[in-house]
């Protein structure tokens, strides 16, 4: 329907701004021009309808996580751990029910499925583009949510992925980010954003709520305090 | 309705009504680079990356546009 509707603005486009040049008629012209450029903005919407979250590379990755979310079952709420010793990239821990006590000392890169029933995702989706944030706007760590998000978010826009914007409230923080492959906290620009905003405060992070709304997710964070109060 | 179509609606009517109200190609030209400098800004986060670059790269012409518009008018004055 939008191919059909883009294309055929696009020729009535033509059409009006052609009849507008022969007749002198500048109204025609310009409404010519409208429904040109009307017809490529509705062609473009086709386009990114048909080609949005089929990226090849990334899907099958989320999916994965998914699944093994599924199957792990843990039950508490997803919390973003930044980066520190145990954990040099960071994580997202799934604790097996809420107020789980979290002992970030027995943390390390080896484990995902740990004893006590979590599991541990590190390093996180998204930590090269957080990598390539802290490259161009230097160590991320501690300088604050709104810098630290915000660089994160400038590297996914260079990458053409993700956009977003994070609000700091009293006391929680609001996410509303784009994902690039699957509306899930799996997500590749989402789990940038997530841990750009537990590096800059250099804080535990609970995922509170997670929303999918049309193309982007909002997800309410919950601080739960800095690294050495759960080691 | 959601934002994005909002954002899309608002630019249609930009477009029309400009188109019949305004009665030269050369400002109406303008005006549609504003409109769509707008609609850039308004809609960062809820484009389509692929929209935004289509409306990208119409304000690039636009703008080669706008300064041949300029140039001219500058010509005429001057000449």
């Amino acid at each position: 329907m939008k191919r059909w509707g883009g294309f055929f603005l696009m020729g009535l486009g033509f059409l009006l701004w052609y009849a507008g040049g022969r007749s002198g008629n500048s109204a025609y012209v310009n409404l010519g021009i409208a429904s040109l450029i009307l017809g490529i903005v509705l062609l473009s919407l086709f386009y990114d309808e048909n080609t949005g979250d089929s990226s090849p590379l990334c899907s099958p990755y989320c999916d994965f996580l998914e699944r093994l979310l599924r199957d792990a079952n843990p039950r508490g709420k997803p919390v973003v751990i930044p980066p520190y010793e145990n954990l040099p990239e960071g994580g997202i821990l799934f604790p097996p029910r809420d107020n789980h006590p979290i002992g970030l000392g027995r943390l390390d890169r080896n484990g995902v499925l740990l004893q006590d029933g979590s599991l541990l995702v590190s390093p996180p989706p998204g930590w090269g583009v957080v990598k390539m944030a802290t490259e161009n706007a230097g160590d991320l760590s501690g300088v604050g949510v709104g810098y630290a998000s915000s660089a994160v978010l400038a590297a996914l826009n260079t990458l053409g992925a993700g956009g977003g914007e994070v609000f700091e409230l009293e006391d929680s923080v609001e996410v509303y980010v784009r994902y690039s492959c699957a509306p899930s906290i799996f997500d590749p620009a989402v789990g940038a954003v997530l841990v750009s905003v537990a590096l800059g405060a250099r804080s535990l992070y609970s995922v509170e709520s997670v929303e999918h709304r049309n193309d982007h997710l909002r997800i309410e964070l919950r601080p739960l305090g800095g690294i050495e109060r759960w080691l | 309705m959601a934002v994005r179509d909002f954002i899309i609606v608002f630019f249609a009517l930009w477009l029309l009504l400009g188109a019949v109200l305004v009665p030269s190609v050369s400002v109406y030209l303008t005006l549609v680079l504003i409109g769509i400098l707008i609609v850039l800004e308004l809609g960062d986060f809820y484009l389509p990356n692929s929209t935004k670059e289509t409306l990208k790269y119409s304000a690039y012409m636009l703008l080669i546009v706008f300064a041949f518009i300029v140039a001219r008018r500058v010509w005429e004055i001057v000449g």
